[in-house]
């Protein structure tokens, strides 16, 4: 051992010294092991075995199959429309949904009267639970009482009225519009917070050097928001491609499958079709793409701890 | 291991997590019994009678899971019906939960592939208990069916037959009927119904003439198997010891072609009904009083009449088309494979579907399934019901095969790819075959 360096570790480390802290985090510890980490592993192992639950009785049932059920959900046509839209509602929900709470962050970020009231009313959306909201948006659809179809008609646009959710190319942007409503205030909070952080020292002197409305915008608040900003999007880009209920409530992933995206096929796939294997590789798939956001989120939080 | 399979897909849909699932095989339901044989009459008497007194000293706690059809209203009859047994077994405690259909079926099957759940569970007969037969979730009950004195309707019974073993037992059953909206109807110039479907194309080409919508109804396996069905046509046969899908021999074909030239040839049917996404809002498309017809179960009467109650409206049986035939539909009982006390539950089970509990259907004017019941206190409630009871005697279950509801959904998608006109009906049903072939051979 002779010439090599013993390295202490802190104090503030040591088992002993911290044991009721310890002790203290063990169930939560405990309870995620066996809650998360643990059915994970096993949806993997899973998601490599034959998993037909309505073959149960059958002798291959269990057994090892490789990467069999990958290679079906691939070469499935059901599965790749799902993948596709599944790009479509998460893109165009951010992009929107950043849109929109950029510029309701703006406005609620003035100096206006009554600011807290508008503040409240903004994040109301995003209180309501999914099934209330799923119900509104349906009576807002319907083709006889809707308030869209009664507005279209009386406006000459429509001549009789049209099922936003029930046809093919309209399901997708109608239960986009029904989560972007839902889900802006979420990313509006955040952008408001962001910049409540901003100084008005800076404004003020850009504004006496002569910079316009948009220059203020483009070369203050976006450099100081920019990072925050972007933390919240990758958590609402989790949030909305994980969205089941938003579809499941309003199309069940229909008509046509039109709106199917990964989620709603994987359920499919577990609970109508029994097939788990094909549902635990349908989600493993998923579970990648959230990990690579997730990476994402931290390493972009840690390195915003470190500035 | 089945606890943690169940957990896992609970993540699936709760967490938006990855799917984790058991490893084991689930345990096996108990040994499939050879169908039962006939026990000489005085056998069974004697059996009767043990039974009698078997049942006397019931005892223990039982939970029931049925849809909440039955639950949600004030001084629920199944309430009632559960409180009359416990006095009758003094040592019985039951519990009774509602659930609507779709949250029925995942929570029992989540919670039965974990080792649990309710003794007893509602299932629809739509497939539910075949499904959950071939996963050994549920008893095979051919025993207490030989031996009760419940006469269960065939139709009905024959929806829980898996590898010839019976799962369940009949609760309620339903059918499809014609409601007709008598104003239009005398509008171009008609006092009746139509009986068959060449009556009825010319009632829906005389309607539409006039500005009217012709049918309506929920783009579901239920209402599509009907169009099958009255043609002769079974969509797929599983007589054989491997099922053979017929959707698109001629008797198919002209059926598919039927209904969806209703809407080539018509634009039948009205907008609206692509918004339909459950049954129990399907009639809100026939209470607007611009649709001639609206194809349902008995379920729509009375919301029909309270949707719009200045419309006058009548209900016929469903027109002929080759034959009578018309989809049947309703709730089983069967018994979870966990449960801890299956006597108690068969004995449950058994008393919720004799003439004693029939009040817990009639008086919600649904129609038991039995042969022996007494319809006077649904028509009573009803005189209009007696369609549905005459039907009861063509009623035809949906194919008997595994994963039947993604059979419904292969059907609705066919029709629907007409009725959006993405594809000729040759087309949707040359695909609906191909897909139906598939769908055989993974799962057979």
């Amino acid at each position: 051992m002779k010439g090599k360096t013993q390295i202490r570790k802190p104090d503030e480390y040591s088992f002993r010294k911290n044991i009721n802290g310890y002790l203290l985090i063990a169930p939560a510890v405990i309870a995620i092991l066996l809650l998360s980490v643990y059915p994970l592993l096993n949806g993997i192992w899973i998601s490599f075995l034959n998993y037909d639950m309505t073959k149960a009785k059958l002798p291959d049932f269990g057994t090892f199959a490789g990467l069999r059920n990958y290679k079906v959900i691939f070469s499935n046509s059901k599965y790749l429309n799902a993948v596709s839209n599944s790009i479509v509602w998460t893109l165009t929900n951010i992009v929107v949904q950043l849109a929109l709470a950029m510029g309701v962050a703006l406005v609620l970020n003035e100096k206006l009267k009554g600011r807290s009231f508008f503040r409240t009313v903004a994040l109301l959306p995003w209180a309501i639970p999914a099934a209330i909201s799923a119900l509104t948006f349906s009576a807002l659809y319907d083709t006889k009482i809707g308030i869209f179809n009664t507005i279209l008609i009386k406006m000459g646009i429509l001549k009789e009225g049209y099922s936003f959710l029930g046809n093919v190319s309209t399901a997708m942007p109608a239960v986009i519009i029904a989560n972007v409503w839902k889900s802006t205030p979420f990313l509006m909070i955040f952008i408001l917070a962001a910049l409540q952080g901003v100084s008005y020292d800076m404004y003020e002197s850009a504004a006496i050097d002569g910079a316009g409305k948009v220059k203020r915008f483009l070369y203050i608040t976006l450099p100081n928001i920019k990072e925050p900003m972007a933390v919240a999007v990758i958590l609402n880009m989790i949030s909305i491609f994980n969205n089941f209920n938003a579809i499941w409530l309003l199309t069940q992933g229909g008509p046509l499958d039109s709106t199917e995206i990964m989620y709603t096929y994987a359920y499919r796939q577990a609970f109508v079709d029994h097939k788990f294997g094909y549902a635990a590789a349908t989600s493993v798939v998923i579970f990648i793409v959230i990990a690579i956001l997730t990476v994402i989120y931290v390493k972009m939080i840690s390195s915003d701890r470190n500035k | 291991m089945k606890k943690l399979l169940a957990l896992s897909m609970a993540t699936v849909v709760a967490a938006g997590m990855l799917t984790g699932c058991g490893g084991s095989k689930p345990s096996e339901a108990p040994a499939t019994q050879a169908p039962a044989t006939e026990a000489p009459a005085e056998t069974k008497g004697e059996e009767k009678a043990a039974e009698t007194e078997a049942t006397a000293e019931l005892s223990g706690e039982l939970a029931v899971m049925v849809n909440n059809a039955f639950t949600g209203m004030e001084d629920p009859a199944i309430l009632r019906a559960a409180k009359a047994f416990e006095e009758k077994h003094p040592g019985v405690k039951i519990t009774i939960e509602g659930l609507s259909g779709k949250e029925l079926i995942s929570k029992f099957t989540t919670s039965a592939m974990a080792g649990s759940g309710p003794d007893v569970v509602a299932l629809d007969n739509s497939g539910w208990p075949i499904d959950l037969a071939a996963m050994g979730l549920i008893l095979p009950l051919d025993e207490q069916i030989e031996a009760t004195s419940n006469e269960y309707l065939q139709g009905p019974l024959d929806s829980g037959l898996y590898e010839e073993n019976y799962y369940s037992v009949p609760w309620y059953f339903n059918n499809t009927g014609l409601y007709y909206n008598k104003r239009i109807l005398n509008e171009i110039g008609k006092t009746e119904a139509p009986a068959n479907w060449e009556e009825f194309e010319e009632d829906i080409r005389l309607a539409t003439e006039k500005g009217y919508a012709g049918v309506s109804t929920r783009l579901d396996g239920y209402a599509v198997f009907n169009m099958f069905f009255a043609n002769d046509n079974p969509v797929i046969d599983t007589t054989g010891e491997r099922p053979v899908v017929t959707v698109n021999e001629d008797s198919g074909k002209e059926a598919f072609n039927f209904w969806t030239g209703l809407h080539t040839k018509y634009h039948a049917f009205p907008e609206g009904m692509k918004d339909a996404s459950d049954w129990a809002t399907a009639y809100t498309t026939f209470v607007s009083d611009d649709c001639l017809f609206f194809v349902c179960g008995d379920w729509a009467y009375a919301n029909i009449k309270k949707g719009n109650p200045d419309m006058e409206f009548g209900l016929a049986p469903m027109p002929e088309g080759k034959v009578k035939a018309v989809c049947l539909g309703g709730y089983n009982l069967a018994i979870n494979s966990n449960a801890s006390n299956p006597e108690l539950a068969w004995a449950f089970v058994e008393y919720l579907t004799s003439k004693e509990c029939d009040f817990v259907m009639t008086e919600q004017g649904r129609i038991p399934g039995r042969t022996d019941v007494d319809y006077a206190p649904i028509l009573e409630l009803n005189p209009d019901y007696q369609v549905f009871i005459d039907e009861a005697e063509y009623t035809v279950p949906r194919p008997r095969v595994k994963n039947a509801a993604s059979v419904d959904e292969k059907m609705v998608d066919a029709f629907k790819k007409v009725f959006f006109d993405q594809k000729t009906a040759e087309e949707a049903l040359n695909e609906l075959e191909a897909e139906l072939n598939d769908f055989i051979n993974e799962n057979y």
